[in-house]
């Protein structure tokens, strides 16, 4: 028995060196790419278009600030980016707070066509957005709203639904029907069912749905460029950034400081999330 | 709780009438509000019924006339909307304390609130706005912002209190329904808020795509399926069918297979928030900053010249000659979908690491603790667990699959056979052949269903397990 | 007790439903703010929200306070942005309107989504003329005639510019700045020969590529406008080896790519990429930007580089060598090869436009066709002006450029910015292909002909 343990705690050891081997195979891949972005958004134009990013890490070390400099005091800056954060936040929570009750109806709600009518709306995430720019224009227009930040939250909403739903839906899907039996026969609601079981058990799925959704806001151009129109103190960062790029698609090399300038928010933001991904709740409410 | 009660309660009428011998249409009148309870006090059903309406339809004009600043025009609707609203008053008066008696079947005094709620709409916004504004202004320093972030704070804050207090309301309502009746009803007041999103937003525009779809480029004459046989003949398009299938398989294979491993081996390692920062990062870069991260991969410079793309500077110190990995077509598709994958991983593993954690760990200890190898701990307990996810996943993916193209767009244009369905439809779209570009459209809505069967049968098999 | 509880229920009731309201209006509000304060004007077009008229057309921004504001799109970007808010800061200042502008390079899917649903900028470039001509007939663009002093735009302007401006006799477009095309460019100190004047002296010493590696530098790269560079080409071969009747008709999609004289033009082309340095390959990989580098490098790669005149901006000074103007690149007009189409030039513009007539977007409209607005960016170098009573350049080879267009005896527009977004894109797809594979020339130019047949028309 002994021997047995001191085998398998050997098997186990070699085990762990091959994993931390693998992982960090798997992180240079990944990593390598940015770093060189990284690299190259602290070097002048000339070294960026002629030169391969490692030459950097050998002397003579000609480093600058120029790029950051030259994206960070962009003109309009400062509001584009208070403009990204009215658009995102918004935009991140509105789609959720609207697909988590259709969600739990769609999971834990019987009725005729469901699951038909389900896949009709999952089948709606391929939807090409350039076909609806057009007639939600026009919508918009009528309304009285084009321009304003409200009628982008609401395409936004609109547009992050399918996913979002079939997200929920799965996740809330998986949740054991015990939990959701007894507290019917405790007497408790949908209602009470929905805010005080479902949804504090789906944390974990709601935070993914979170970061995704803030994700593809922030990093949204071509919705904020066609409903905010010619609205144009109301742009966001995307398109304050895309015009550091000149008509011929010169001076592209700004986008590299303009990459790491745009993705701050979001990786933050991910980290905040990130104990929520792991969340224990759903044991804790089995039990209790 | 508060239902169960309710229900005990005895009636404070003898001569109501019992609830499950209502008629479906008193049900409804019941539900949004109609004071079925109380009509025979004061008005005939039908009366009722079209004054309520009637003063829905007034007090909405009156909203708009408010809007456009033409009140005069309004002012006959006006004069006649506040008639009514006063005889409505009275009604909901009369009501109130029935309602307040907690009566079953009392209605909600529902024009009641609804005229709170616009007066409190044209007083109290406006002030709120202005309150919150100066605070940010103080804030911030700026007027513009400062409104706008009152605006964005009253949004965010508003919209999951409308979405609870509309269920509560539903709630309330569904009480003057039979069980039955609930059962059926409740769904899709549910579903309401969201496809009423997915309605306006998705299924209008594409029902105007199907039908733009059948006229040629100006939209005004009818060509039937024209469109659809050009897409079947022209070689460009072609091409895009079979390099959307080379992503089918290879971005949806790649980027859900190492996702999966990636969340797997992550999850035993102490470092994980680390290393699963790494790989999500690329999903935090816009498409056009992920096309220049790989131009510095996959440059291309004479053999005789420094190399400034990681990936032939890599091999030509090894002794190589540099690949164009841009133009030589037998490996750009798939030079392009491993750019995709990098991004997508990020994705997959963070859907699929939110599944892992959710399966009880005791059971992989008790495994273990059994003398289970960590691959029969994955392969026997966590593979089988996730299938769920993994399903979920995989269909994201394979959609996105289809869907592909910004980054085609950004780094080749389609060309050097590239192209792909969306980036095609994109084309006709700048071409101004909008007939072609929604077809293009309705062939990638059709590609889907397939897809969309396969998740039908997983639906079905959730519901049998749980 | 109840009663209480039920109030309680009843109230927090009233509040839920308020709050919904609330919101619902708070975002309706929004709208109505929003529209007053980013001036989104939701008259389409020409509808006419002022009376046009009154403002005095002699003095740049009509010399009064105004106010307000103008809203602008325009596909520059980065330095080019710079200089157009250069330009546009002394027009700020005298009328008080403030200039919103936005640079984006889907300028065409925006303006196109916008034209059909009424919400555009005031002022806004264009994608080109083909582009500018559907709007025009949708009634969407502004006659510039009522709104510019329209004798002396045409008195400034080179006819070819205000022709392509022109719709059914309405001017809707203007040029803010130009680009002269077909430019030969060279390191003086490797090409000791200075200007030629004669395309067979061309061919012959970049044949010849005494002291170089080879004769031509060629980069077709450009993210997803890739092969623009080739079609400038050409288009040079076209109007020089069969004149500018062709060159029309060609454009205009009635003269078959078949035919033998694009197809000469397009062996022309051929000789030159097999004459160039790294050859194809390199032509396909290298960024149109960067392509002229090894006309700098020790040993010198290549003698001669086809560009257009903003190398001289942007690029030449941003490679690693950090040549001079003049010292180290200079450039002569390619030369005329048919004796019968003598001192043919191509070249390229911004066209701008207007959507909403107000009196901000007249005056700024007045201001930017003037000289003393065009020689603000003209001063930042890089880019000539559309006018030509702007006469004065900050260097020897802007100067030069801006007089090759002035002495030109037939101008003609880059071609393939005339012709259907479709026939374009097709057009660069077609350079690329015949870069990579010219043996396949008669499929490549079948192909086009099909395009052509489809492309122009309803």
């Amino acid at each position: 028995m002994t021997t047995e343990v001191v085998g398998a705690k050997r098997g186990f050891r070699i085990g762990r060196w091959a994993l931390h081997l693998v992982i960090a195979i798997i992180l240079i891949m990944w990593l390598v790419p940015t770093i060189g972005t990284l690299i190259n958004s602290f070097r002048t134009e000339t070294a960026v278009r002629f030169d391969g990013w490692w030459n950097a890490l050998a002397p003579p070390y000609d480093f600058t600030l120029e790029s950051y400099r030259h994206v960070l005091t962009r003109q309009g800056m400062g509001d584009a980016f208070i403009n990204s954060l009215i658009i995102t936040i918004p935009g991140t929570i509105i789609p959720i707070a609207v697909a988590s009750f259709a969600a739990y109806a769609f999971a834990w709600m019987k009725f005729p066509f469901r699951n038909v009518l389900f896949v009709i709306v999952v089948g709606l995430l391929v939807v090409p957005l350039q076909m609806t720019f057009v007639p939600l224009q026009i919508l918009f227009r009528d309304a009285g709203i084009a321009g304003s930040f409200l009628a982008v939250w609401l395409a936004h909403t609109g547009f992050g639904l399918p996913f979002a739903l079939f997200l929920l839906r799965n996740y809330m899907g998986s949740l054991p029907s015990a939990v959701f039996e007894s507290a019917a026969i405790d007497g408790a609601s949908e209602m009470t069912a929905f805010f005080r079981l479902a949804l504090p058990m789906s944390v974990p799925a709601l935070a993914s749905l979170a970061i995704f959704q803030f994700l593809w806001v922030w990093n949204d151009l071509l919705v904020a460029l066609i409903f905010l129109g010619p609205n144009i103190p109301n742009h966001p960062m995307t398109i304050t950034l895309a015009g550091l790029v000149n008509s011929l698609g010169g001076e592209w090399h700004f986008l590299t400081a303009a990459a790491f300038v745009q993705m701050a928010l979001p990786v933050t933001v991910f980290l905040l999330l990130q104990r929520y991904f792991a969340s224990g709740l759903l044991a804790g409410a089995v039990k209790g | 709780m508060t239902e169960q009660t309710m229900e005990a309660m005895p009636p404070d009428t003898g001569d109501q009438p019992d609830r499950e011998e209502r008629s479906v249409g008193t049900a409804y009148l019941a539900m949004i509000g109609f004071p079925v309870g109380a009509h025979r006090w004061y008005l005939g059903h039908t009366t009722a019924g079209i004054l309520y309406v009637v003063t829905f339809v007034l007090l909405a004009l009156a909203r708009f006339a408010f809007r456009e600043r033409v009140e005069a025009d309004f002012a006959p609707i006006w004069t006649v909307a506040v008639a009514l609203v006063v005889a409505q008053l009275i009604l909901d008066a009369i009501a109130i304390p029935r309602w307040v008696r907690r009566d079953p079947e009392a209605p909600l005094p529902a024009p009641l609130l609804i005229l709170l709620a616009v007066l409190a709409t044209i007083f109290v916004l406006p002030l709120l706005l202005d309150a919150l504004g100066a605070v940010f202004t103080a804030v911030f320093g700026r007027d513009r912002v400062g409104r706008q972030v009152a605006m964005m704070v009253i949004a965010i804050l508003g919209v999951p209190l409308v979405l609870w207090g509309y269920v509560v309301m539903v709630e309330h309502m569904l009480r003057h329904l039979t069980e039955v009746w609930q059962r059926r009803v409740r769904p899709w007041l549910w579903l309401a808020p969201g496809l009423f999103f997915l309605y306006t937003f998705l299924v209008y525009p594409t029902y105007g795509t199907i039908r733009r779809s059948l006229y040629d480029r100006a939209g005004d004459t009818f060509v039937g399926l024209e469109n659809y046989e050009w897409f079947f003949n022209s070689p460009n398009t072609l091409i895009a069918l079979r390099n959307n299938v080379l992503w089918l398989v290879f971005f949806t294979g790649i980027s859900v297979v190492v996702g999966l491993i990636v969340a797997t081996l992550f999850d035993r390692v102490r470092y994980e928030n680390f290393a699963k920062t790494v790989v999500f990062v690329p999903m935090a870069i816009s498409f056009v900053a992920a096309s220049v991260v790989w131009r510095f991969m996959y440059v291309w410079n004479p053999p005789n010249a420094n190399q400034t793309g990681t990936l032939n500077a890599i091999i030509v110190a090894l002794g190589g000659e540099p690949v164009d990995f841009i133009s030589t077509r037998s490996i750009n598709n798939f030079a392009l979908i491993m750019v995709a994958c990098w991004v997508w991983v990020g994705f997959c593993m963070v859907i699929l690491s939110a599944g892992i954690k959710s399966i009880d760990r005791e059971l992989l200890e008790a495994a273990r603790v059994d003398g289970a190898t960590e691959w029969q701990v994955f392969r026997r307990i966590q593979l089988p667990l996730l299938a769920p996810t993994i399903a979920v996943v995989t269909t994201t993916m394979l959609i996105f699959a289809l869907k592909t193209f910004d980054i085609v767009y950004a780094m080749t244009n389609g060309n050097y056979d590239t192209n792909v369905i969306a980036l095609e439809m994109w084309s006709q779209f700048s071409f101004n052949q909008y007939g072609r570009a929604s077809a293009v459209a309705v062939v990638l809505l059709a590609a889907i269903v397939p897809v969309m069967a396969y998740n039908i049968r997983q639906f079905r098999r959730q519901e049998e397990v749980r | 007790m109840n009663v209480s509880k039920s109030l309680r229920r009843f109230w927090r009731f009233v509040a839920l439903t308020s709050v919904l309201v609330l919101v619902v209006a708070a975002c309706g509000g929004d709208g109505g703010t929003t529209t007053t304060a980013g001036g989104v004007t939701t008259t389409s077009g020409q509808s006419g929200t002022t009376e046009p008229g009154g403002t005095d057309t002699t003095a740049p921004g009509g010399g009064e306070e105004l106010g307000g504001e103008v809203t602008v799109y325009g596909t520059w970007g980065g330095a080019e942005e710079e200089a157009f808010r250069a330009m546009v800061a002394p027009f700020e200042e005298a009328t008080g309107v403030e200039v919103q502008y936005t640079g984006t390079r889907d300028i065409n899917t925006v303006l196109s989504a916008g034209v059909q649903s009424g919400i555009l900028p005031d002022l806004a470039g264009l994608p080109g003329p083909g582009q500018m001509a559907e709007w025009a007939q949708l009634g969407a663009l502004v006659d510039l005639s009522t709104v510019i002093d329209y004798d002396t735009y045409v008195e400034q302007t080179s006819p070819g510019f205000v022709e392509l401006g022109t719709v059914d006799g309405q001017l809707v477009g203007v040029f803010i700045k130009a680009a002269v095309k077909g430019l030969i460019w060279y390191n003086p100190n490797v090409w000791t020969g200075g200007d030629l004047d004669s395309w067979d002296d061309v061919v012959a010493a970049a044949t010849a590529h005494e002291g170089a590696e080879a004769g031509w530098c060629i980069g077709l790269e450009s993210g997803a406008a890739s092969g623009w560079p080739g079609t400038d080409w050409i288009e040079d071969f076209v109007i020089r080896q069969s004149g500018p009747e062709v060159y029309d008709a060609w454009y205009q999609g009635q003269h078959p790519w078949t035919s033998p004289e694009i197809r000469a033009a397009f062996e022309a082309y051929g000789e030159a990429v097999a004459n160039s340095y790294g050859g194809s390959q390199y032509a396909i990989a290298t960024n149109f930007g960067d392509a002229g580098q090894p006309l700098f490098t020790d040993p010198p790669g290549c003698l001669f580089h086809h560009q257009a005149s903003f190398m001289a901006g942007e690029f030449f000074p941003n490679y690693p060598q950090s040549p001079q103007p003049g010292e180290d690149f200079d450039f002569f007009v390619m030369p005329t090869i048919n004796p019968d189409f003598q001192g043919a030039l191509t070249g390229a513009g911004d066209l701008f436009g207007m959507f909403n007539d107000t009196p901000q977007a007249r005056a700024l409209m007045q201001w930017l066709v003037s000289p003393e607005a065009q020689q603000i960016w003209v001063d930042r170098g890089g880019a000539i002006s559309g006018n030509n009573q702007v006469t004065e350049y900050p260097d020897p080879i802007s100067q030069k450029s801006a007089e090759a267009l002035a002495r030109a005896e037939v101008f003609r527009f880059d071609a393939s910015d005339l012709m259907p977004e479709a026939m374009n894109a097709a057009f660069w797809q077609a350079v690329l292909d015949y870069t990579q594979n010219p043996g396949q020339l008669d499929s490549i130019l079948a192909n086009l002909d099909q395009v052509q047949a489809d492309a122009y028309g309803g």
